[in-house]
Formats: structure tokens, sequence, C-alpha cells
């Protein structure tokens, strides 16, 4: 049997090279042993997140860390299918395209990232009504609303789907994100927090979270 | 109106793959990744025989420039940075209006459950063909401009610089785009989505190629150095 900080590190190296067959071995002999679905997940995340790193430094090209993704993805499949039960079980989170905007390769990019870190993703796909919003993030009791426009003319539609979602589900913590957005706009139009890409996502989702339970502007 | 169909030869398809490969990331210093690079190659080769390439343009006279916005027959066009670029131009002036569509071939082969890779790879792909078939397309209204002995600007499009998205209706009112199957939705979006529209200015003298001549920004769309002096 093999050791387990092996499996774990092979686990991440299978993450960081995009190599599925090695995944798949490691997760193979991993489940054979005493090894906690906390800790399998944990290596995983480990492999991406140094991914990301590298793609912050440019060390590595985007496609490369959307492999890593597609791998850690592929794992937590994995994992689920193991223990008998869906993906995801943390953070519940609500993503989609504001209405009229079809772009949602960033949005898939951004949902995929924010699944391998666990959160508890329902992704609405592209052209979302503001009504479709409320209504989701009142029955999936959404902690976060992460709202994705690619134009100037569809990002005009997120100041009203932020006020209302305040208004109808007070405590919501949403984030904004896309091409003509930045921090400035984010904050004018009332969000909570904004991430200028995938690299940046999750520490600027987690200050959010922090700050709306603490009840700190931003 | 001129209605056209380009026809990607080699040279069209070994620009089209340098630019994907370089929009993806990988110029020299990444040449290990040959399965990026055989991906790319695979999926343009795979296209070859049935892209939906098409373009339309035509030519307009311009009735007048005046600080905020350049004048013809049958609108206006509102942008100080153009309006500046069309007032340095010398003699008869012209706006050409013009619309490029890859078309929707190019992601045949790309289905919803495919991976966040593919369809980063699919999207470049289409967004790079676009533009391809954009420079197409303007090379036809080049030749154009050249046999009347004018000279053109380089393109310019909706919602870049100081031209508002929303003058997206300026250029469809001014084409027949559904000729080559080209809609624009309430939200000034174009189906299908790569796609591109764009006006240049054709003159008997263009001193000026790019409203960047006038624009100290260093934006990620600036196209002339920092430094060129402006005419």
């Amino acid at each position: 049997m093999e050791d387990k900080q092996k499996l774990l590190t092979g686990l991440e190296k299978a993450v960081r090279e995009h190599n599925s067959e090695e995944l798949n071995r490691c997760l193979g002999a991993a489940f054979e042993t005493a090894i906690v679905e906390d800790e399998l997940r944990l290596a995983l995340f480990r492999g991406l997140e140094r991914q990301r790193r590298r793609m912050m430094t440019d060390d590595v090209p985007v496609p490369h860390f959307l492999l890593s993704l597609d791998t850690v993805h592929e794992g937590f499949k994995r994992i689920s299918l193991h223990l008998g039960r869906e993906p995801g079980h943390g953070t519940p989170l609500v993503i989609g395209v504001v209405e009229g905007d079809p772009h949602d390769l960033g949005k898939n990019i951004i949902a995929k990232v924010y699944e391998a870190s666990s959160y508890r993703v329902y992704d609405l796909g592209r052209e979302v009504s503001v009504d479709a919003f409320i209504r989701n993030v009142q029955e999936k009791e959404a902690k976060v609303l992460a709202l994705s426009a690619m134009m100037s003319t569809t990002m005009a539609m997120m100041p009203e789907i932020i006020r209302r979602v305040k208004e109808e589900t007070p405590g919501t913590v949403i984030m904004v994100g896309g091409a003509p957005l930045d921090t400035a706009l984010a904050k004018s139009f009332g969000a909570d927090g904004y991430a200028e890409s995938a690299v940046t996502l999750l520490e600027q989702t987690e200050a959010a979270i922090e700050r709306v339970s603490a009840g700190e502007p931003w | 109106m001129v209605i056209v169909e380009p026809v990607l030869n080699t040279d069209n398809l070994t620009k089209l793959r340098n630019n994907v490969l370089s929009k993806l990331g990988y110029d020299d210093n990444f040449a290990e990744n040959s399965d990026v690079k055989c991906l790319v190659d695979k999926s343009i080769q795979t296209l070859t025989g049935d892209i939906e390439a098409k373009g339309v343009y035509r030519f307009v006279p311009a009735a007048g420039v005046k600080k905020n916005e350049i004048a013809f027959e049958n609108g206006s066009i509102n942008s100080h940075m153009f309006a500046r670029l069309v007032d340095r131009c010398g003699g008869k002036k012209f706006i050409v209006f013009m619309i490029a569509t890859a078309g929707e071939e190019w992601k045949k082969n790309l289905t919803p459950g495919d991976s966040i890779y593919l369809q980063m790879v699919f999207d470049t792909l289409g967004s790079e063909l676009a533009e391809v078939v954009a420079d197409m397309v303007e090379e036809r209204w080049r030749e154009e401009a050249d046999q009347r002995g004018l000279m053109a600007s380089w393109r310019f499009s909706p919602g870049y610089c100081d031209w508002d998205l929303k003058e997206q209706n300026v250029i469809f009112k001014m084409l027949d785009a559904d000729k080559i199957g080209v809609k624009l939705s309430p939200h000034y979006v174009m189906t299908p989505s790569k796609s591109v529209s764009a006006i240049a200015v054709m003159a008997d003298n263009v001193p000026v190629l790019a409203p960047c001549s006038f624009c100290a920004k260093d934006c990620i769309w600036r196209r002339l150095p920092q430094n060129q002096p402006t005419p």
C-alpha cells in the first residue's frame, strides 16, 4: 500500500501536471487507505492553488491553469462518486450572467474556480433576469451572489439587481466581475466585492464575506 | 452595399493559428506545449472546409464634422476622437461602414459538457477567426479605396475609445446585415457572437490612422506608441 503522504503529493502533482491518469491512480489507491475526504480535496486544491499562483506571476498561461481546474473537477467528481453523494458541499453561491449578455466563458471559469474551492455553486447560466437571480438566491439560501457582465450596455443592469437583492435578501454577499468593470464601478453599483479575474477571485470573495459579516463598509 | 464571402487561404490560416496561440499566452517561451498547439491545429483543420465567413461594407460621403460628431446623409456618428481624426483628413471624405462574421461553424465540435479548457481554446479561435475575416473584408474595401485614389484610416469599432457601444445601431442602420445573417439585440449584442462591426474614414489625405494619436492613455487597446507626434 502506498504511503499516505506520497499519495497526497501525487494528487497535488497530478493537478499541476493535469495528468488525469495519475489522478485516477492516486485516488484509486487513496480509497483503499484511511485517507479522509478533506485531505484528498485539500491535496487537489493545493495543486490548483500552486498553478493559480504561477499564473499570477505569468509562469503558466491561462489554459494550463484551466487544464488543472478541469483535473480538480474530475477529482472532486470521483471522490463524490466514491462517497455516493452529489459534488459541492460548502457555502451556497448563485452565479450567472446578467440579462441580455450572451458571454458566459468568463462566468464558467469563475464558477469552476468557486466549485474547486468547495463553494456549492448554482450556475444559472447566461441572460439571467433580475427575478431569476432573486428567486434562486432565496430558494438556494445563497450566501454569495456572483454577477457577470461582459459589456458596458449589459453591465448597466447590475445596480438594479444589486439594489433588489439587498432589499429582498439582506446579508447576501454580492460579487461582480466582467470586462467593463473595475473596483470603483463595483463600489458605485453597491456591490460588496469585485474580482478582476480568477487569480484574485477567492481572496476578494473571502474579504467581501468578512466585511459583510462584520458590517464593515467596503 | 458590397457583400463579401472571403475564402481563407494558407496565409490567413497561419495568421489565425499564430493569433490564437498568442492570445492563449503561448509565445516562444511556451514552445513545449505541443498539446495545445496540436489542438489548435486540429481545430483549424476541421474548420477549413466549413467556415461561413461573410462580410458587408458600404461607402457613404461624410457631410460635415463637428466637435463630437461626423454627419452623413442618414445619420451621424458621435465620437469626439473619431471626429478629430476625420477633421484632420483632406479633400473628399467618406465613411466606410462594415460588418464581418465568422458564423457559427467554428464551434461545431464544442458541446455544452466540454471542459473549460476546450471552451476557452474554441472561444479564442472564434474571436480570432472573426478578426481575420474582418481583416479580409477590410482588404476588399481598401482595394476599392485604392482604385478611387483614396487613403483610409484603420478601422474603429463601437465600444472602444470614446465611441459608445449603443452606436452599433448606426452601423446596422447603414447596412443590411440580414444579408450576411448578423443580427443586433436590444442590448447591442451581435449574433453570431463572433462578429465585428466597424467604420473607417477614407479621404484624399488621411494623416492620422487611429484616434490613439490624440490620446495619452496607456490602455490595453492602444494601437500606436504614446510618443507618436500628432499631425
